[in-house]
């Protein structure tokens, strides 16, 4: 049926999904291809004729169908305008059943050929309905017609890393609907307290992990007081974990990087909306301009002030955080986008009628970028980024700040369906200050060292990467190469990355990867604070080596199982919380170590989207420390670290799920002497006791349009259920169970 | 004092943004503090039993200033120091800030490296003071390796041509609070006293006002410990138990020798259990384990070592301090 109002013709569509599997010329001699069964499309596909517009035109479309059905990017490759932009605006609605190769959805890029007819002046019918509709005839199927051979290619994640998208952490139980509340769950990484969202990745320490969004460094990934993410869940598409061995366009990080991509602009209405019972959040989109360009806002408010009001007066915690979104296709081939996102954090406490703040901290970006495709296996996207990060500082007080400005640009060409090429190069200045210390005693050693350590300053960091995908047959193989110029007040330091990826796909279930890696890394401080980073690159750069091997098999009811050994060496190391045996004494101090974490990871998944879906990861893993001479285990390290969570589908919209994290102790650190000598710690101490919880999920939804459109849910969510209390260096914390009811909806 | 950066203002989504805010609370008073020695330090003092006694040298390592949380606290000394008493009066300890009537903390405790010099007082002085020894009353963790100085007090008794010598080194850590400027009567029990200190609602041993400047002095009195009494308005000093401990003659008094020497040389009642606290968790104080008080070390060690320090000349504080007495 078409828009009432709207001139409608009939057209005929013609769809072309000829995939060709390549995988190599000596594989094909080898073993046949992998069974690929191309992308189909579901319902009908109207496209009305632009008003204004006169007579024929054909519009050449390269569209992208994503593994759930849904189309991505949308290229006219071909065809004037106005017809140009209605074939695009309208294919961005298809929806297909996405290709799959051995019965696995992938991701899929087809061309499609739509040919416009101008309607007769009186006809005013559905775009979608053949002549002769107007007698009740069913509309014939459309016509494909071969255009041109299309190679199917999806785009893995890269080896040795875990992607997680938002449609199956929506499932997980204790993630609050957040992807990045998810990290903790993957296997490699180590809590330092349940709830806290900073972890050890592989035995790297919290201010050693990098976070990015959109390739937009930020500070930090969750609000205060155990809150959500910075980003509304809704904006973000997946988020990969890189723990080790990571792509050459990832760099400045010696632990792991999360990488989160935010979701494809869609120009047609659509959003979603919360409020639970300490914040409500919102995002909607929609597009302008006959669809070249979409608008999105969204963001998060917390209430928290006002619940804390009524159980202790006297605290203040406030958090909120928003993103917004320009982007404009300029030509089919050109797209602007401007994206801009921030967040606020607030503790404060009032004492005797005088409001003194605790701990703030906020972070703004807007990021402007240009992506031009040349052509359908070359694209480019040229950025610029301003920032600007402050924290209040506990314990000094004072307020620090840093002003971000940087440029990149990237580049990816496939030059055949065995090489790519893929490079860029950035650079970054940031102005760090900070207030001076209002009331202090200036012979208060720790204002010294704060000083000291984060002086004023201007730090400018240039980089330029490249790395090559090699398909060899069934061996894939990326060695890449990322060199980095750090200059910090005086000081400057030279970081040499090389990178090697490889995964061997031994049979079409079962695959071997491996990765290796070197990171460097400036001086961190003990966690990511905006406006907070160790100055003139004290103590030089930290050096990661890192290592692993891993087999990934894909098994029978769409189980997937991976099983990796990982092996990282750090040089030079900042961590101060793995190393001093009172970290809140020695938080101004970076004493530097040599580290190790050697280890082994199990993860066994089934899409907590399906009917009953769920996971297992395991980690084993030892940690050490060396500083002098002396050898040691890392505060954090801890043995065994698991998860198991299970979603179950109850029928009629009713969604259960719960999971089960239990990990061992940190070892305990006797406290330091008042002498010279420390007693010395073990290789082999004794630790606090085990700690486990269980978090619940409980959802119900309802469809307000079919077939399954806008939708409210009742959610009832709680981490820590049982009220489990953990022990950190003897000392009992807790419990920390965060709670949630509240009420979704989207459209 | 913080800046209200450019974005705050002109951010497109205004109603989202909320800045760190700057600094709106009025301005809080100052408060200095300071050390000083009794007048013991300048020319000796003389005991009821007529011995002269002088002190060579004494170093004290205190510091870790603040605040309890009854007032607004806008800044603290959170550092230690080392005083030379013989350096002088009126000696920096530190500067703190705030508003509103307050109960001050301190501590005495062994130096670390980052612990700030006093006057007179050098860097191996502080290393001497870090290394760490055991004796029979300090801290004793599971790893058995002793502690550092918290007071280094090198004393000289004479009389009638007889010289004796008392090197006493405390180690433990001992935390003040519930701090009174009222020296305690002379018929009053410390143990009571201390109970109903330490019980009561948080006390104000200052007041602070917008803009005024305080100073207050810590008085460490090393004679101290030749009181024959824990209430020191109504103690005596006497050095001849402290004489007579010297059972081998070298003119030189150990700890172990004075804790050989029965509590009833000092008190004819005999052997006492004392009373000790603890600060907990949450800052506060509780009653923590008594300890049974039996030699003259005993009682110097464990009841009045942590009465030297006195609080705006005649007042003092009830401490707590960590740590168990070990064997032997």
């Amino acid at each position: 049926m078409g828009d009432p109002g709207q001139s409608m013709m009939r057209l005929s569509c013609l769809l072309l999904v000829f995939a060709l599997v390549v995988l190599g010329a000596s594989r094909a001699r080898a073993q046949p291809a992998h069974e690929l069964v191309p992308p189909r499309m579901l319902g009908d596909a109207s496209v009305p004729y632009p008003g204004g517009a006169h007579g024929e035109a054909t519009v050449r479309l390269l569209i992208v169908v994503k593994a759930d059905g849904s189309v991505g990017d949308v290229i006219a490759e071909a065809g004037e305008e106005p017809f140009a932009t209605a074939a695009r605006t309208a294919a961005a609605a298809w929806r297909f059943e996405p290709a799959t190769r051995d019965g696995q959805p992938l991701a899929a890029r087809i061309r499609s050929e739509v040919h416009f007819s101008e309607p007769p002046p009186s006809e005013t019918e559905p775009a979608s309905a053949p002549a002769g509709a107007a007698d009740g005839g069913a509309p014939p199927p459309p016509k494909i017609e071969a255009v041109q051979e299309v190679t199917v290619r999806g785009d893995r994640v890269a080896p040795g890393a875990t992607s997680i998208g938002r449609a199956e952490v929506r499932q997980l139980p204790g993630a609050f609907g957040d992807p990045f509340r998810a990290l903790d769950a993957l296997p490699g990484v180590t809590p330092i307290v349940s709830g806290l969202p900073f972890f050890y990745v592989r035995g790297a320490p919290p201010g050693n992990v990098g976070y990015f969004i959109d390739g937009v460094k930020v500070p930090y990934l969750f609000h205060a007081g155990a809150g959500p993410s910075v980003i509304h869940p809704a904006m973000v598409d997946t988020v990969e974990l890189h723990p080790g061995g990571y792509p050459a366009r990832f760099g400045r990080f010696a632990g792991g990087i999360v990488s989160a991509t935010s979701a494809e602009p869609r120009p047609e209405l659509h959003g979603e909306g919360n409020i639970r019972l300490f914040d409500m959040g919102a995002l909607a989109e929609t597009g302008f301009a006959d669809g070249r360009g979409t608008a999105l806002v969204g963001g998060r408010y917390s209430y928290t002030a006002l619940i804390l009001s009524l159980i202790a007066g006297d605290t203040r915690l406030d958090y909120r955080d928003f993103q917004g979104r320009l982007t404009y296709d300029v030509t089919p081939k050109d797209r602007l986008s401007l994206f801009t996102f921030g967040a606020y954090d607030l503790v404060a406490q009032t004492t005797n009628g005088i409001e003194s703040v605790l701990f703030g901290s906020e972070f703004y970006r807007l990021d402007l970028r240009y992506d031009h495709r040349f052509g359908p296996d070359t694209t480019s996207r040229v950025a610029v980024t301003g920032g600007f990060d402050q924290s209040h500082i506990p314990g000094q007080p004072r307020n620090s700040q840093n002003k971000l400005g940087q440029a990149r640009f990237s580049i990816d060409h496939r030059a055949s369906d065995t090489v790519r090429f893929r490079g860029g190069a950035d650079a970054m200045i940031e102005d760090y200050t900070a207030d001076e210390r209002p009331y202090s005693d200036p012979d208060d050693p720790t204002a010294k060292q704060f000083n000291a350590l984060f002086p004023a300053r201007d730090d400018l960091t240039t980089g330029v990467w490249s790395d090559v995908v090699l398909q060899l047959g069934i061996w894939q193989i990326v060695p890449g190469l990322r060199l980095d110029l750090y200059n910090s007040g005086d000081a400057t330091a030279i970081g040499v990355d090389p990178r090697l990826a490889s995964r061997i796909d031994v049979t079409k279930r079962v695959h071997v990867i491996h990765t290796f890696g070197i990171a460097h890394q400036p001086p961190s401080f003990l966690i990511p604070v905006p406006g907070l980073a160790i100055g003139s690159l004290r103590g030089g750069l930290q050096r990661a080596i890192q290592s692993s091997a891993g087999v990934e098999t894909e098994l029978p009811e769409d189980f997937t199982a991976t099983f990796t050994v990982f092996d990282n060496i750090f040089q030079n190391m900042s961590d101060t919380l793995g190393v001093s045996r009172d970290p809140g004494d020695s938080a101004f101090s970076d004493t530097r170590s040599l580290g190790s974490a050697v280890g082994a990871e199990v993860y066994l998944r089934r899409k907590l989207t399906k009917r009953v879906g769920g996971y297992v990861s395991y980690t084993l893993s030892r940690s050490t420390r060396s500083v002098g001479t002396e050898h040691f285990l890392s505060t954090f390290d801890r043995t065994h670290v698991a998860n198991a969570a299970i979603a179950f589908d109850l029928g009629k919209n009713w969604r259960a799920g719960t999971r089960f994290t239990i990990y061992t102790g940190t070892p305990l650190v006797p406290p330091g002497g008042n002498g010279l000598v420390a007693p010395p710690r073990s290789l082999n101490p004794d630790r606090d006791p085990t700690f486990y919880r269980l978090d619940l999920r409980l959802e119900k939804r309802w469809y307000l349009s079919r077939p399954k459109g806008s939708w409210i849910a009742f959610v009832i969510e709680v981490m820590n259920a049982t009220l489990h209390k953990e022990t950190l260096q003897g000392q009992e914390i807790g419990p920390v169970t965060i709670p949630s009811i509240g009420v979704e909806g989207g459209l | 004092m913080r800046t209200r950066p450019f974005f705050c203002l002109t951010a497109p989504l205004a109603l989202a943004y909320a800045c760190v805010p700057a600094d709106t609370r009025p301005p809080p008073g100052t408060l200095t503090m300071t050390v000083s020695p009794s007048g013991a330090l300048d020319g000796g003092v003389t005991s009821a039993d007529g011995w002269t006694i002088t002190f060579d040298r004494v170093l004290v390592a205190l510091g870790n200033t603040g605040f309890s949380d009854s007032c607004t606290v806008y800044g603290e000394a959170d550092y230690d120091r080392i005083i030379d008493l013989g350096a002088g009066n009126g000696q920096k300890l530190g500067i703190l800030h705030g508003l509103g009537q307050c109960d001050l903390r301190f501590r005495v405790a062994a130096p670390d490296d980052q612990t700030v010099l006093g006057a007179n007082v050098t860097e191996d002085d502080r290393q001497a003071m870090r290394i760490p020894l055991t004796d029979p009353y300090e801290l004793q963790t599971g790893s058995q390796t002793g502690a550092g100085a918290s007071f280094d007090i090198a004393a000289t008794a004479t009389r009638a041509g007889v010289t004796k010598h008392f090197h006493f080194v405390y180690r433990r850590r001992v935390r003040y609070q519930r701090c009174t400027p009222d020296a305690p009567p002379a018929d009053a029990s410390i143990a009571a006293l201390a109970q109903a200190a330490a019980f009561s609602d948080s006390g104000a041993a200052v007041d602070l006002h917008e803009n005024e400047e305080v100073t207050y002095d810590l008085r460490i009195e090393p004679e101290g410990l030749f009181r024959d009494d824990v209430n020191p308005t109504s103690a005596a000093l006497r050095f001849d138990p402290f004489a007579a401990a010297d059972t081998n003659g070298d003119g030189t008094i150990t700890l172990d020798e004075i804790r050989a020497v029965p509590i009833t040389t000092i008190r004819d009642a005999g052997a006492i259990e004392a009373s000790t606290y603890e600060v907990d968790d949450a800052g506060l104080l509780r009653r923590g384990q008594p300890v049974v008080i039996e030699t003259l070390g005993d009682f110097v060690y464990e009841l009045l070592a942590p009465t030297l320090v006195r609080f705006r000349d005649v007042g003092w504080c009830v401490g707590s301090a960590s740590g168990r007495r070990g064997p032997g």
